[in-house]
């Protein structure tokens, strides 16, 4: 009697949950999977989408997990043009102060931008000065399996470009917008529906430290032209 | 067209969990929220099916925060994190419905009435594995889905299941083959954190 085919014993085990004696560890589970996924019903099949704001509990408590409530740990709201008097600039290069903000934090609590200040000389090169970059965290309304995005701003002799390299899954019944948004999450800027080359002209007189939360939204098509609500990707410009 | 190209699509999907996994046991920035955004649908539906509405968004919490913060006993090589996850909030709701049995029970003395209605924790078990596998079932393109569920939900063999579909054979038993795969490895993350 030849061998039995592997993939024959799997699927065959994947409809019987009885257990022989000779199952090994991975037939054993296969009959569990198979048990469970016969016993699915319409509910188990309806995941429930969590409330919006859960995210944002579990992000503060993460980032202050000895103190009480998150609400109270919202990172103070820094001027944006606060000069940035402490640390001398590195020659030729972009001044940065950093804060802590939990890329969660950015989910939807206010969060803090850090000061740019610049001393243009030099530097550049053919693919331009990236002169602020941003990491962007995916946010709990995103589509299941969208992953952290990179955006940086590029000075292009004068002309400014947001690079944005995102990686989403198609969104069901709508698309991807890019915007660039205020500290106080209230005035925005769109540029337009996600590039396939990740290249975006910022508007001549968009100053970008007055906009520098980098967001990504999924819009339905509606005609509509304002920010939908429904942030998939968030990061502050620093 | 990319009809059968089981290798692009799979293989991209597989290397992002691979990457999630990664980037969580070694506490990458980003990391808990990009977990949270894949699985935080399933963690806080398992919570709200076994404690109910009012607590689950407090479980949910409570299962992140706790397997962010042991993070270093997650082990890729020994499960996915999908049943990692899982696990943990298997023993968060366990510990929520026996605070919320004492409770009842307390009541219960003090009214003379016996019984309580709340879920026990083998229903927990059930719940936990039907809803681990209704999520991998969710994140399977739907082609390799639609084969998948005739494996579950048929009696057909590999070759009807192909005429069915109208997919080679070859694409057929590879389809089942990896799903299965994955499903499993999901059961062995969620044996892992037990």
């Amino acid at each position: 009697m030849p061998p039995p085919d592997p993939d024959e014993v799997e699927l065959a085990a994947t409809r019987d949950p009885a257990p022989r004696p000779d199952d090994t560890d991975d037939l054993a589970r296969i009959r569990r999977v198979g048990a469970a996924a016969r016993a699915l019903t319409a509910d188990d099949r309806d995941l429930a989408e969590p409330p919006p704001d859960l995210w944002a509990g579990i992000a503060g408590r993460v980032a202050a997990p000895d103190s009480s409530p998150p609400r109270d740990d919202v990172a103070p709201v820094v001027p944006f043009d606060r000069p940035a008097q402490h640390a001398a600039p590195r020659a030729g290069r972009w001044r940065r102060s950093w804060w802590a903000a939990g890329a969660a934090a950015a989910a939807v609590l206010v969060v803090v931008a850090g000061a740019v200040l610049a001393t243009r000389n030099g530097d550049g090169d053919a693919d331009g000065l990236t002169v602020a970059s941003a990491e962007l965290a995916p946010l709990p309304d995103a589509v299941p399996g969208t992953g952290p995005a990179v955006a940086a701003v590029v000075d292009r002799d004068g002309a400014e470009e947001l690079t944005l390299d995102a990686s989403v899954p198609a969104a069901a019944g709508g698309f991807y917008e890019v915007w660039l948004i205020d500290e106080a999450v209230d005035g925005m800027v769109s540029l337009g529906p996600l590039r396939a080359d990740g290249r975006y002209p910022i508007p001549a007189g968009v100053d970008v430290r007055a906009f520098p939360v980098v967001d990504v939204s999924i819009e339905p098509p509606d005609g509509e032209p304002t920010h939908s609500g429904r942030s998939v990707l968030r990061g502050v410009l620093a | 067209m990319r009809r059968d190209a089981t290798g692009d699509t799979d293989d991209a999907r597989a290397a992002a969990d691979a990457e999630l996994e990664l980037a969580f046991a070694k506490g990458g920035d980003d990391a808990l929220a990009a977990v949270y955004a894949r699985y935080g649908r399933v963690v806080y539906s398992l919570a709200r099916r076994t404690v109910g509405p009012e607590v689950a968004e407090e479980v949910t919490q409570d299962v992140f925060v706790a397997a962010w913060s042991s993070r270093d006993r997650y082990d890729p090589g020994r499960g996915s994190l999908a049943g990692w996850l899982i696990g943990v909030a298997r023993h968060k709701v366990t510990d929520a419905l026996r605070s919320q049995q004492r409770v009842t029970a307390r009541v219960e003395r003090a009214a003379s009435v016996a019984g309580g209605t709340t879920a026990t924790p083998p229903e927990v078990d059930q719940v936990a594995e039907r809803l681990m596998v209704a999520d991998g079932l969710a994140a399977l393109r739907p082609e390799v889905r639609e084969v998948v569920e005739l494996a579950f939900y048929s009696d057909l063999t590999h070759e009807q299941i192909a005429e069915r579909t109208g997919r080679p054979l070859g694409t057929v038993k590879s389809h089942i083959r990896r799903s299965l795969a994955t499903l499993r490895r999901h059961l062995e993350g969620l044996d892992a954190s037990a």
